[in-house]
C-alpha cells in the first residue's frame, strides 16, 4: 500500500523538528546510571559475553574452543559489541563526563572502535579475529582504568 | 543497611568469577600475601581478559593442593615467550604471585619458571600489582621495593618463629621422653 503524500509531508516535517530538537543544548538526559553501574550492568557482561566466545581451555582430556558454534550464538556476541559500541556515548553524556578530561572522550572512543573490531569478527563468524578484538578491548578497558580508576589501594 | 550490604555482595558472587576476572589487582588480590606454587599444569585457560592456568601445588608433606593463577592477557604471554604449547597439561610449573584476598586458592601470577630454568613475567602490567621487580615495564619506587622486603622479612621471621617454636617443642618432647626412660 502506497503511503499517502499527506502523511510522508508530516513524517518529513516530524522528522525536520526532532533533528533541530536533538540539537538544541537545552536538551536534558535522564542518565539514570552512575558510570560505575554503567560499567557493572552494561559493559561489563557485554564484554564477558566477547571474551567468552573466543579462546580454548585445555586439560589433560584435551581441548574446548569457545567459539560460537550456533547462529545463535555468534548473534549474541555481535549483540554485546553493539552494546559496547553505544556505550561510548553513553559515557559522554553530560552527567559522566562533565568533570573529566579530554582523555576521557578518547579512551570512550577507542573502546568504541575496538567493539568495532569485535562486531565484525563476530558478523563474519571470524573466532581468531574475535579472540584478537576481545585482546583490544581489553587493552582500551586498561588505558582508561588507569587513568580513572586504578589504584594500588582500589 | 547491613542487609543490603549483604545482598549486594551475594549478587556480586552470583555473577561468578568471570566478573571478577578483569578487576584491578587491589580489588581481588593481596600484596602482602606474595606466595610461591610447585607443581603441574591440570588445566589452562587460554581467554581474554586473562589467561588462567590450573596447577596441583606439591605441599612439604606430600599432598597437592589444587591453585588457579591469574596470568597476562594470551598475547601479552605470547609476546614475552609464554605459549599454549609451553602450558600443556602435565607441565612441570613454578609460579609466584599474590594470593587473593578472601584467601581461596587463587593468585595473581607474577613470574612462571620452566623445568629448563627459564623464568618468565606471567602477569598483567598496569593493573595496580606491586611494583616488585617482575614486570620488566615498571620499576619498583624504593618505597614499594622497601615495602616488599618488609613483608618478606617479616614471613621469614614468623617461619624462623615457627621453626624455632617446632624445636623447642621436640626438644622438651625428647626431654620428657628420656626423662621418662630413666625414671622407668
Amino acid at each position: 500500500m502506497k503511503a499517502p503524500p499527506l502523511a510522508i509531508g508530516a513524517i518529513l516535517l516530524i522528522a525536520g523538528c526532532q533533528q533541530t530538537d536533538t540539537s538544541r543544548s537545552s536538551v536534558e538526559f535522564d542518565e539514570f546510571l552512575t558510570v560505575d553501574e554503567l560499567m557493572h550492568l552494561v559493559i561489563e557482561p557485554s564484554a564477558d559475553v566477547l571474551w567468552d566466545s573466543a579462546g580454548v581451555v585445555m586439560t589433560l582430556e584435551g581441548e574446548t574452543w569457545l567459539t560460537p558454534t550456533t547462529e545463535e550464538g555468534w548473534l549474541a556476541t555481535e549483540s554485546a559489541a553493539g552494546v559496547i559500541i553505544e556505550s561510548s556515548d553513553l559515557l559522554k553524556m553530560p552527567s559522566r563526563s562533565l568533570d573529566r578530561a579530554e582523555s576521557w572522550y578518547d579512551y570512550s572512543s577507542n573502546m568504541a572502535e575496538q567493539a568495532k573490531l569485535a562486531r565484525d569478527a563476530a558478523f563474519n563468524q571470524d573466532g581468531d579475529a574475535l579472540f584478537e578484538a576481545g585482546a583490544s578491548l581489553y587493552q582500551s578497558c586498561l588505558d582508561c582504568h588507569n587513568e580513572y580508576w586504578i589504584t594500588s589501594s582500589n | 543497611m547491613r542487609a543490603v550490604q549483604v545482598l549486594v555482595c551475594l549478587a556480586l558472587m552470583a555473577l561468578g568469577s568471570s566478573a571478577l576476572a578483569h578487576h584491578a589487582f587491589g580489588a581481588e588480590f593481596d600484596p602482602n600475601r606474595p606466595l610461591l606454587l610447585k607443581g603441574k599444569v591440570t588445566k589452562v585457560e587460554w581467554v581474554n581478559p586473562h589467561a588462567w592456568i590450573h596447577l596441583d601445588h606439591e605441599k612439604e608433606d606430600g599432598t597437592t593442593e589444587s591453585w588457579m593463577v591469574e596470568g597476562g592477557t594470551p598475547n601479552t604471554l605470547l609476546r614475552r615467550g609464554i605459549t599454549r604449547n609451553s602450558l600443556k597439561p602435565g607441565t612441570e610449573i613454578i609460579v609466584d604471585g599474590y594470593q587473593s584476598k578472601d584467601l581461596s586458592n587463587r593468585a595473581n601470577g607474577r613470574n612462571i619458571t620452566y623445568d629448563d630454568g627459564r623464568t618468565l613475567f606471567m602477569g598483567s602490567s598496569g593493573t595496580g600489582a606491586p611494583r616488585d621487580g617482575a614486570d620488566p615495564t615498571e620499576r619498583a619506587t624504593e618505597e614499594e621495593q622497601q615495602r616488599l622486603e618488609d613483608v618478606r622479612d617479616e614471613e621469614e621471621g614468623d617461619s624462623e618463629e615457627e621453626a624455632a617454636t617446632e624445636t623447642e617443642s621436640e626438644s622438651e618432647a625428647e626431654e620428657g621422653e628420656e626423662a621418662s626412660e630413666a625414671s622407668d
